[in-house]
């Protein structure tokens, strides 16, 4: 899987018409021709495009990534420095959304037409219908510049050497990326929690005379949890893409604005190894899916069966 | 007296009616279901599909489904000396909940939809146990694996650990069963607990239930449509069509000589290995009809080769034919047996 993906990224990068030597080089310089049929060869950009293919992969995955057309930098120095202000900024939003989601979803599954279904469904078409770089500007206007509560942007400001002092930084991004993520997972919680409150096991359990709390967290949640598993993990490739939109808003120096960097300036060898990152985490977050998807349900266990 | 004195029954139904809400129409599911249920007897309530057998059983415990509610009638439930109305009681209640489980057992029909998948089944059985006795996690776990041996699981102590999906059909609906009798209740509901079986774990089955009836005594509601379980194990029928209770008495009187033009048809369709094979089994001509068809009169008519003008008029009382052998049709002439059906095909 990871292998077909890596040949993807490579050979749709070799697709574009743009000539990363031309990219590269100042406009003014380009008229060499000697020069830069000698760059070509130095740079491996005439071999045959199979081969480019291997060479590029043994250097991806013996960690050297290459470096930056645009400036010279090292791509694992370049991660290294922007990695953990998306990650921070993501896993954030993620674990506050699947929180938040899976609760509200419960208890506007188990009670229809209740306080918390109300709250989901404005919140559900709040956050489906407005796109997110439009709820983080929304915020932005609000409460960074008519209260000017919060701070309009930026992940560290001089000055701010505790966590506590950069806390007010995270507050609008990581709130704009939860509700983005928050609308649909809500919505699917609650779907989930109705359809397993119609299961014929749940009337068992009342059946026994369990209390409602009981049936509740004991036989409907737990069943009602492998679905929107499964779709958190399809949610993650958007969780990552919001993140490129909304560090632009917030000018969050992460993986997102490196990677819209990179693109205006046609700096080939980043945008292959952040996209090729980015399906590596997307990978790996599908296969702890699976993982919990084995705990939750013990049908899906490994030799489970018989 | 038809009736045996109030105290001996464990369950009384008194014109029970059940409405749902489908969309903007209201349906009348059960209509002025009566059926009194002596203590330590077997009870077959039997019917074809849609007539509200499993509605009356989900009523009796009010776990009908959201959308349907006992609208009128009482449903009158003994407990040792004093008489609880199980409709007036909160659903999901305490005095609701210490009832269902505790007194009143369910079996239901699909015992892989009705085991929840997450949980190991001995944790399932043990869970009614510990709901409703204050004792521990380990002697939960001791009696079920006992109820387990007793009902002819094999290697309870390993099966107690594994998950329903790793059962076969009538393992589980030993499981199921063992749910419904751990607590020992005074009354258990089975709704078609053989339907999903095929026939030799079918009798297994029904033996287990009627053993478990004669030996502690309990009393047992059946639910099927499945004539030849009635004759093996009941010893009281109620045969219901349409929402209502059509004929209803022993064992004997019904299967034996029915009244009900339906009974009847219904008898005359159950498939006898003795008969001649020229002649065709017969069938209910027609179709059931629709809950949502208003009707007058009785519901069988639409169906019935004896129905006259006045079985559409107005609704048909119960008249009793023989002492306990009650049949809901005014063709029945004084003797209690319908007129002989001249001409026709």
């Amino acid at each position: 899987m990871a292998f077909t993906i890596s040949a993807l990224i490579f050979f749709a990068s070799r697709l574009s018409p743009i000539d990363p030597i031309l990219a590269m080089i100042p406009p003014d310089m380009a008229s060499d021709s000697a020069n830069l049929a000698q760059l070509r060869e130095e740079l491996g950009l005439n071999d045959h495009i199979v081969l480019q293919y291997f060479t590029w992969l043994k250097n991806i995955a013996t960690g050297d990534f290459g470096y930056s057309l645009q400036s010279g930098q090292q791509i694992s120095e370049i991660l290294a420095l922007r990695m953990p202000a998306t990650l921070e900024l993501v896993l954030s939003a993620l674990i506050l959304s699947t929180i938040l989601a899976l609760t509200l979803g419960l208890f506007a599954g188990a009670k229809k037409g209740g306080f918390a279904d109300k709250l989901s469904r404005i919140l559900g078409v709040v956050g489906i219908a407005i796109p997110d770089f439009f709820i983080g500007l929304a915020l932005l206007n609000v409460f960074a510049y008519r209260v000017s509560w919060l701070p309009s942007g930026n992940r560290v400001a001089p000055g701010q050497i505790t966590f506590w002092d950069r806390f007010p930084n995270y507050i609008l991004p990581v709130a704009t990326l939860t509700i983005a993520m928050l609308a649909v997972l809500i919505r699917y919680t609650r779907n989930s929690v109705l359809d397993t409150l119609n299961r014929d096991f749940v009337k068992t359990a009342r059946s026994k005379g369990v209390p409602e709390w009981r049936v509740l967290y004991s036989h409907v949640f737990r069943n009602s949890l492998g679905p929107v598993m499964v779709l958190l993990a399809f949610r993650l490739p958007l969780l990552v893409g919001g993140s490129i939109l909304v560090e632009t808003v917030f000018q969050w120096p992460g993986i997102g604005t490196t990677i819209i960097a990179a693109v205006t300036a046609s700096d080939y060898p980043v945008i292959m190894v952040v996209s090729m990152l980015i399906a590596m985490v997307i990978l790996v977050a599908s296969f702890l899916v699976d993982i919990v998807k084995s705990i939750l349900d013990p049908r899906v266990r490994l030799g489970g069966g018989n | 007296m038809s009736q045996s004195t109030k105290k001996d029954l464990i369950l009384d139904l008194k014109s029970v009616n059940v409405k749902f809400k489908v969309e903007d129409d209201t349906l009348h599911i059960l209509r002025d279901v009566s059926l009194s249920i002596p203590r330590g007897s077997f009870l077959c309530v039997v019917g074809e599909s849609g007539c509200g057998k499993s509605v009356t059983a989900q009523a009796i415990v009010q776990l009908l489904p959201d959308n349907g509610e006992v609208s009128s009638g009482d449903i009158l439930f003994s407990q040792g000396d004093k008489v609880v109305e199980l409709n007036k009681l909160e659903k999901f209640g305490k005095q609701m909940r210490d009832i269902r489980g505790a007194k009143i057992g369910m079996i239901f029909q699909d015992t892989l939809s009705s085991l929840n998948p997450a949980h190991k089944v001995g944790r399932q059985v043990a869970e009614s146990l510990l709901q409703h006795f204050p004792i521990s996690k380990d002697e939960a776990r001791t009696r079920v694996i006992e109820l387990f041996r007793k009902l002819g699981i094999p290697d309870p102590e390993r099966r107690y650990e594994a998950y329903p999906h790793e059962f076969s059909g009538g393992m589980r609906q030993r499981v199921m069963i063992a749910i419904a009798t751990i607590c020992e209740p005074d009354l258990v509901i089975a709704d078609e607990p053989t339907t999903a079986l095929d026939v030799t774990i079918q009798a297994q089955i029904m033996t287990l239930l009627k053993d478990l009836q004669k030996s502690a005594g309990k009393t047992f509601i059946l639910i099927t449509h499945n004539m030849a379980l009635v004759s093996e194990v009941a010893d009281h029928v109620a045969v219901m069509y349409l929402g209502r209770v059509v004929e209803y008495g022993a064992v004997d009187q019904v299967l034996r000589d029915p009244r009900h033009p339906y009974t009847k048809a219904l008898m005359a369709s159950v498939p006898n290995l003795d008969a001649d094979k020229k002649v065709e089994l017969q069938t209910v001509d027609g179709q059931t009809p629709s809950p949502a068809e208003v009707t007058v009169g009785c519901e069988f008519a639409g169906r019935c080769p004896y129905a006259i003008a006045a079985c559409r008029e107005k609704t048909i009382e119960m008249t009793q034919v023989n002492p306990g052998h009650d049949v809901r049709c005014i063709r029945l002439d004084s003797n209690g047996k319908l007129p002989v059906l001249t001409g026709g095909a």
